[in-house]
C-alpha cells in the first residue's frame, strides 16, 4: 500500500526496509476507539495520564475511521452493532489492526446469548485478543505490545508480492 | 492589552508549575504497578508438598463458573498412577481466559483449594485457541524435592476418598 | 374400583385406596415424608427408619366397638406411644399422621446424623452428587454438623466390583436394600444379598460370574446414594453438567422410554456426546426400568462405531469418496432403468418415516418391498393387535396371557417384567416352549412342544378341549405373545393367523387390553409391517434376479455367506448405512445415513405403541437421515417425498397409512401424571428416572376397531417339516455380538467371546461330547468350530445355537455336530 509496493523484489534492501516499515508502523499507531460497554472505561483509563498511551505513538484516539490505524473493540458487540463494526473496519485504511479487547469483545464473554456476538472475529479478522474483565490499562497495552511484536514479525512485502 | 497578557501569564503559570510536579505516569511496561493483595488474575492448580495435585476433578468450579470457562473431565486414580491424594483427579481440565471474568467463584468452590487466582495478568493471545489453558499449563511446578505426577504410591497409603479438607474445625475429644 | 379410605395427614384430609402405604397417602395430600429404603415398586421394610412419624387412630370404646368422641363430636384420637414407620403403616379409616411435630422432626435429625456416621461425605467426588436423595434429605432434615468426627468414621473398601458393569463403593452404602430386593421381587435373580450384622452388614454378590442379571443398571438408578456405580459413568460428568435428550431405546420391539445424559466429551474432540442412558417413566411401557443391554450399548454404536462419513461410488472396481449430488445421480440413473426391477430391502431398525419414504420411493418405480426378518405375522398384530388404550399394567385376575415360542426374557425383557408382573397380578399365564424359560416360573400351564410341532400344539388350542385351552377362552381379557424361537417365515405366519383366529374366536379381537404381540427380532419391524414391507421366502433367490437393489440399515452379506454370493446376481447395489458393512463393500454406491441419536422420528414398537425420539447430539459432518436421502433421490426421479422434518414426513404418513390415520406429533406428546410418583422430581428419588414430559406415545387402532371386517381366518395349515437326525434352532439370546452391541467397550466383558451351542446331557452323550468341549457344527456347506455346553434344560435331538454369536443360522434345520479331536 505504500512505498514498499513498488520495492517488492529487491532482495536485502527491502529485507531491511520491511524492518524500518514495521518499525515506523509500530510507532505510529492511531486508535479508532469502539467503546461499547466496561471495557471503554479502562480503555480511556488507559489513554489518560497514568498509563500515557501517547508513550508507543497513539496520540489521539481518533473517531474517524479513515485517520485509524487500529481498531480496539472495548466492549460486547450485539448483533445489531455488528454491521456498523463491520464498516466502519472497511472505511479504515491500510494497513488496519484490530485488537478485541476483553473477554466479551473476544469470545462473548458471560454474554453466551443469542444477542451478543460470540467474539468480534465473527465480523473483522481480529489481530489480538486481550483477556480481563474487564481487562486492567496494563492489559491493554501488553495487548497493543502483543500487536506490535506481530507487526515486527510480519513482512508486509512478501505479503504484497 | 496588559489585562490580557496578564491572563495569558496566570495560565502558563499553572502550564509551568505541573512542569516542575512529580511524574504520574508509570512506565510499563519497564515499571510495574505492583496490584492489591486480593488481585484476582490467571488462575494456578495447586499441589501438595508430596507433588500430588490437590485437584480432585469434582467440577464445582466449572459448577460455579457464570461464564462457562472451565471444562473438568475427571478419571479414577490408582496407585500405579496416582495424580491426587483421592479416589479421582482431574483428567482435563481447562479454563478459556477470552471467558473468564476473574470473579474468583471458581476459588470459593473448590473443596480443596487447588484452584488458585493469582496477579498475573499478562494475557493477550493471537490466537484464540492459545487463549484455553490446558492443565499442564494451569498446574504449578513440582516442588523441590518431590515426584511429578502420575506418582506411583504404595497401597493402603492413600485411601480416604478425598484428602482432608484443610478447613475443617479441629475435633477435640 | 378398590374401596376408598380417608385419613387425615397434617390436618389435610386425603382419600386413597385401601391398601396403600401412608408415605403414598402423604405425596398425595402433598406432604413429604421422607424416605431412603422405601420404593412403591418394591415391597416396604422399613429399613432405615427415616419415615418415621407420628400415627394415630380413633380410639373404640373396648365393649361395644364404637367410636370415642369428643366433647364437640369429632373422634377422640389415640396415638401410638412411639413413632411409627410410615412406609410399613397402611392407611385406615380416620387415621391421623403427624410430620411436622417436634418428635418427627428430632427423630428425623436423628437417623439422618447416624446413616451419616458411617457415610464418608465425598459428595465432591461422588456420581451421585448432585442428584443425591441422601445429600438431598440431609440437607432439608439432617443436622447441619456431625458431632461424630471423621477419623472415628468407618472406612470400608471404596472400589469393590460387583461383576463386570457395577461398582459398589461400600462405604457409601446405607444399607437400605433396595437393590437386593430389586434384584429378588422385580428382576427375579436374587443375585445380590447382604452379608454380615450391625455395623458390618455389606451388600455382596451371590452369584457367578458375579451379578450376573440383565437388569443390575437398575439398581444404580434406584440406590439412594453412590455405593452403586456403573462402569459406563463412573467419575464421567457430574449430573448438573449434563443436558437431556429423550429417546427409545432401538435394541428391541419393547421401545423403552429413556433419557440421554449429553455433555461435550474431550475423547471425541470436544464434541457432544452421550454420556450415559437412564430410564424414562412410562408406565404403559418400561415403567421405570431399562435392561442392561439398553443402558450400556444403545447409543455406543453411533458414537464409537467406525461410522461412513461420504458417499462412496464404485469406479474401476474400487469404492471412491464422491460428492452427495454424483452419488445419487449415479444411484438415480440406476433405478430408472431398473424400474420395476428394483427390490429395497430394509430393516426394522428404520424409523416410520424412513420406511414411508422408502415405500414411497419403491411404489413409485414398481419395485419389491422387501422386509429384512425371518418372523412373519405384521399384517395379523395390525388387525387383532393390542387394542387403542391398551395397558399391560390393567392385566390381571380374571385375565390371560399366552408366550410361544419366546423366550421372552432373552428377546424382550421389558416384556418379561410386564408378563411377569401380570401373571403375579392373578392373570393366568400359558406358555408354550420346547424347553423350559424364565417366565414359565409364573405360568400356570405349561405346554411343551418339539421342534416342528407346533401345529400340534395350536390344534388343542383352537379345539378348545384342554385346561390352557379353556383358560384362555374364557379370560376376559387376552393377550398373546409369539417369537420366532424354532419357527420359520412360513410356521411364525401360521402361528399369527392361529393366534387371531383364537382372538376372533373367542371374541377378543378390537378389545383394549387383548391382542396379539409378536416379538419382533428388531425395534420398528411393525412399522415396517405397516408401511407395507414383507419378508420373502428366499431372500437369496429373490437377491440373485433383481436389477437394482437398495439395502437400507440392513446386512444381508455380514448376515450370510450365501445372500453374499446371491449379491453378485445383483446389477447395481446401493448400501445405505451407518457403517462400512459386508454388504457396502460389495455395493456400486454407499450413502452414508444418520444414527438415530443425530436425529429424530418415531418408532412402533411391538405392543403398536407410536412413540417419538428425538435428536441427541449433533450429527457429523457428512451423513444424512434416511427419509431426507431417499427424499432427494425421489426428487431425481420426479416424486415429490418430504425430507425436511420428520413432523412433515409424519403428517404425511398419517395420511396415508390407514392404521397412523389422524396421528400427529402432538398425539405423540399427550403426557399424564403417572402413579407411583418415582421420577426424579420427587426429593427422595433424584438420580433414578426421568420424569416423562416428552410423550407417552400413542396405541395405534387395530383393523377390528378402525371399523373393518376381519373374518377369523382359517385353521392354518402348519408345514410340515420333518426334520432328520439333530436338529439345531437357533435361540435369541440378549447378550450376542450383534452390530449395533459389538461397539460397547462396557458392556464387551459380558459379550460371548466364541461361538457356542447348547445341547441335551442326552444327546451330549450320543454324540460322544463333554461338557465345555471344542466341536465342530455343519451347516449345509458351512463349518464351524464351536463350545459344546451341556444343559439338562435342552430337549433332546437338539443343538440350541445362539443367534448372531459366530454362527449363521436363522431358522432350524438338520445339522452335524462332531467332536473335534485335538490335534496333539
Amino acid at each position: 500500500m505504500g512505498v514498499e509496493t513498488k520495492l517488492g523484489n529487491m532482495g536485502i534492501v527491502t529485507t531491511t526496509l520491511e524492518e524500518a516499515v514495521n518499525w515506523a508502523r509500530t510507532r505510529a499507531m492511531w486508535p479508532l476507539l469502539f467503546g461499547l460497554a466496561c471495557c471503554a472505561i479502562e480503555m480511556m483509563a488507559t489513554a489518560a495520564s497514568h498509563y500515557d498511551l501517547a508513550r508507543f505513538g497513539m496520540e489521539l484516539m481518533r473517531p474517524s475511521p479513515r485517520q485509524a490505524d487500529l481498531m480496539i473493540v472495548a466492549g460486547r458487540v450485539t448483533r445489531k452493532m455488528a454491521p456498523v463494526l463491520r464498516r466502519l473496519y472497511d472505511q479504515m485504511a491500510e494497513p488496519k489492526w484490530v485488537i478485541a479487547m476483553g473477554d466479551c469483545a473476544s469470545c462473548g464473554g458471560v454474554f453466551n446469548n443469542y444477542a451478543v456476538l460470540q467474539g468480534v472475529d465473527e465480523v473483522v479478522p481480529v489481530d489480538v485478543y486481550v483477556a480481563g474483565c474487564p481487562p486492567r490499562p496494563e492489559q491493554l497495552i501488553h495487548g497493543i505490545l502483543t500487536l506490535h511484536a506481530k507487526v515486527r514479525a510480519s513482512h508486509p512485502l512478501r505479503q504484497q508480492g | 492589552m496588559f489585562k490580557e497578557l496578564g491572563a495569558l501569564v496566570k495560565g502558563l503559570s499553572v502550564t509551568f508549575k505541573s512542569m516542575f510536579e512529580p511524574k504520574v505516569t508509570f512506565q510499563y511496561p519497564e515499571q510495574k504497578r505492583p496490584v492489591k493483595p486480593r488481585y484476582r488474575g490467571r488462575h494456578v492448580l495447586r499441589r501438595y508438598e508430596n507433588g500430588l495435585e490437590r485437584c480432585i476433578g469434582c467440577s464445582l468450579c466449572a459448577a460455579a463458573c457464570p461464564a462457562d470457562a472451565i471444562f473438568v473431565e475427571a478419571a479414577e486414580n490408582t496407585d500405579e498412577e496416582r495424580y491426587s491424594p483421592g479416589e479421582r483427579y482431574a483428567a482435563v481440565y481447562e479454563i478459556n481466559y477470552l471467558r473468564c471474568i476473574f470473579c474468583g467463584y471458581c476459588e470459593d468452590a473448590c473443596p480443596t483449594q487447588a484452584i488458585v487466582l493469582t496477579d498475573q495478568y499478562e494475557l493477550s493471545f493471537t490466537d484464540r485457541w492459545d487463549a484455553i489453558y490446558t492443565k499442564e499449563r494451569l498446574l504449578e511446578p513440582v516442588p523441590p524435592g518431590a515426584r511429578p505426577t502420575p506418582q506411583k504410591t504404595e497401597p493402603g497409603k492413600f485411601v480416604n476418598p478425598i484428602p482432608e479438607m484443610p478447613d475443617f474445625p479441629e475435633w477435640k475429644p | 374400583m378398590s374401596q376408598q379410605v380417608t385419613l387425615t395427614i397434617d390436618g389435610k384430609q386425603v382419600t386413597v385406596p385401601a391398601g396403600w402405604t401412608v408415605v403414598d397417602a402423604a405425596r398425595v395430600a402433598n406432604v413429604h415424608i421422607p424416605v431412603f429404603c422405601y420404593h412403591p415398586k418394591l415391597e416396604p421394610v422399613g429399613m432405615c427408619r427415616m419415615c418415621l412419624v407420628e400415627v394415630g387412630l380413633p380410639e373404640r370404646d373396648r365393649a361395644t366397638g364404637e367410636i370415642v368422641r369428643n366433647e364437640d363430636g369429632s373422634p377422640k384420637i389415640r396415638f401410638f406411644p412411639k413413632l411409627q414407620t410410615a412406609c410399613t403403616t397402611y392407611v385406615q379409616e380416620g387415621m391421623v399422621i403427624r410430620t411436622t411435630t417436634e418428635q418427627v422432626a428430632r427423630a428425623r435429625k436423628d437417623i439422618l446424623e447416624f446413616l451419616l456416621t458411617s457415610h464418608p461425605l465425598d459428595c465432591p467426588i461422588c456420581d451421585k452428587g448432585g442428584e443425591c436423595p441422601l445429600q438431598n434429605l440431609t440437607m432439608a432434615y439432617g443436622p447441619g454438623t456431625s458431632r461424630f468426627p471423621y477419623e472415628y468414621k468407618l472406612h470400608l473398601e471404596k472400589r469393590v466390583p460387583l461383576g463386570d458393569l457395577i461398582i459398589l463403593d461400600r462405604e457409601r452404602c446405607i444399607i437400605c436394600g433396595r437393590c437386593v430386593r430389586f434384584q429378588a421381587e422385580i428382576a427375579e435373580d436374587p443375585v445380590l444379598s447382604l452379608d454380615g450384622r450391625g455395623r458390618a452388614t455389606y451388600i455382596i454378590t451371590t452369584s457367578d460370574p458375579p451379578f450376573d442379571s440383565y437388569w443390575s443398571g437398575n439398581t444404580t438408578d434406584i440406590c439412594p446414594v453412590g455405593a452403586l456405580t456403573t462402569t459406563d459413568f463412573r467419575f464421567d460428568a457430574r449430573p448438573w453438567e449434563m443436558h437431556q435428550a429423550a429417546s427409545l431405546c432401538n435394541l428391541c420391539p419393547v421401545g423403552c422410554n429413556i433419557m440421554f445424559d449429553i455433555r461435550r466429551e474431550p475423547e471425541l474432540g470436544g464434541r457432544f456426546a452421550v454420556q450415559r442412558v437412564m430410564p424414562r417413566q412410562n408406565e404403559y411401557v418400561n415403567e421405570i426400568w431399562i435392561c442392561d443391554k439398553g443402558r450400556f450399548a444403545a447409543y455406543h454404536f453411533a458414537q464409537y462405531g467406525e461410522r461412513l462419513t461420504q458417499p462412496l461410488v464404485r469406479e474401476n472396481g474400487k469404492l471412491r469418496p464422491a460428492s452427495w449430488r454424483e452419488a445419487l445421480e449415479r444411484v438415480a440413473q440406476a433405478f430408472r432403468e431398473a424400474g420395476s426391477g428394483l427390490v429395497t430391502l430394509a430393516s426394522g431398525r428404520l424409523s416410520n418415516e424412513d420406511l414411508f419414504n422408502l415405500a414411497r420411493l419403491t411404489d413409485h418405480l414398481g419395485g419389491r418391498k422387501v422386509l429384512d426378518t425371518f418372523l412373519a405375522g405384521g399384517e395379523w398384530t395390525d388387525k387383532v393387535g393390542l387394542g387403542r388404550e391398551s395397558d399391560l399394567a390393567a392385566l390381571g385376575e380374571g385375565d390371560a396371557i399366552l408366550v410361544m415360542a419366546s423366550d421372552l426374557e432373552e428377546e424382550a425383557p421389558i416384556f418379561w417384567l410386564r408378563v411377569k408382573e401380570a401373571a403375579q397380578r392373578g392373570a393366568t399365564l400359558v406358555v408354550a416352549n420346547p424347553r423350559p424359560t424364565k417366565i414359565e416360573r409364573h405360568a400356570k400351564h405349561v405346554l411343551r412342544y418339539v421342534y416342528g410341532e407346533e401345529g400340534k400344539v395350536w390344534e388343542a388350542l383352537l379345539a378348545g378341549a384342554s385346561e390352557a385351552a379353556q383358560a384362555l377362552a374364557r379370560a376376559e381379557n387376552l393377550v398373546i405373545f409369539y417369537g420366532q424361537e424354532g419357527l420359520d417365515l412360513a410356521t411364525s405366519d401360521a402361528v399369527a393367523r392361529a393366534a387371531a383366529r383364537l382372538l376372533l374366536t373367542t371374541g377378543h379381537a378390537g378389545k383394549p387390553n387383548s391382542g396379539l404381540v409378536a416379538v419382533w427380532p428388531r425395534n420398528n419391524d411393525q412399522g415396517a409391517w405397516d408401511m407395507g414391507f414383507r419378508p420373502v421366502a428366499d431372500l437369496a433367490d429373490t437377491l440373485r434376479q433383481v436389477k437394482a437393489l437398495y439395502v437400507v440399515a440392513a446386512d444381508p452379506a455380514g448376515d450370510d455367506p450365501h445372500l453374499a454370493a446371491a449379491l453378485e446376481g445383483a446389477d447395481f447395489l446401493v448400501v445405505q448405512d451407518l457403517f462400512l458393512t459386508e454388504t457396502a463393500q460389495r455395493a456400486d454406491v454407499v450413502l452414508p445415513a444418520q444414527a438415530y441419536i443425530e436425529r429424530g422420528g418415531t418408532y412402533t414398537n411391538a405392543l403398536r405403541r407410536v412413540q417419538r425420539f428425538f435428536p441427541a447430539v449433533p450429527p457429523p459432518e457428512g451423513p444424512q437421515p434416511d427419509f431426507a436421502i431417499v427424499a432427494a433421490l425421489a426428487r431425481l426421479l420426479d416424486l415429490n417425498l418430504e425430507g425436511r422434518s420428520t413432523a412433515k414426513g409424519f403428517e404425511a404418513l398419517a395420511a396415508q397409512v390407514p392404521a397412523y390415520q389422524g396421528l400427529t406429533y402432538k398425539d405423540l406428546a399427550r403426557v399424564e401424571e403417572q402413579f407411583p410418583l418415582v421420577s426424579r422430581e420427587v426429593l427422595d428419588y433424584t438420580g433414578t428416572a426421568y420424569p416423562n414430559g416428552q410423550g407417552l406415545g400413542v396405541v395405534l387402532p387395530n383393523a377390528v376397531e378402525r371399523g373393518e371386517t376381519v373374518a377369523p381366518p382359517e385353521a392354518p395349515e402348519f408345514p410340515v417339516r420333518a426334520f432328520q437326525g439333530l436338529l439345531a434352532v437357533p435361540i435369541t439370546r440378549l447378550y450376542d455380538r450383534g452390530t449395533l452391541v459389538a461397539w460397547s467397550d462396557t458392556l464387551a466383558p459380558r459379550l460371548p467371546e466364541e461361538a457356542w451351542v447348547w445341547v441335551a446331557p442326552e444327546t451330549a452323550r450320543d454324540l460322544g461330547l463333554q461338557d465345555d468341549a471344542t466341536a465342530r457344527l455343519e451347516i449345509g456347506d458351512l463349518a464351524y468350530t464351536v463350545r459344546v455346553r451341556v444343559n439338562p434344560a435342552v430337549p433332546g435331538g437338539v443343538v440350541l445355537v445362539p443367534r448372531s454369536v459366530g454362527v449363521v443360522l436363522f431358522t432350524p434345520v438338520a445339522v452335524h455336530l462332531k467332536a473335534v479331536v485335538p490335534a496333539s
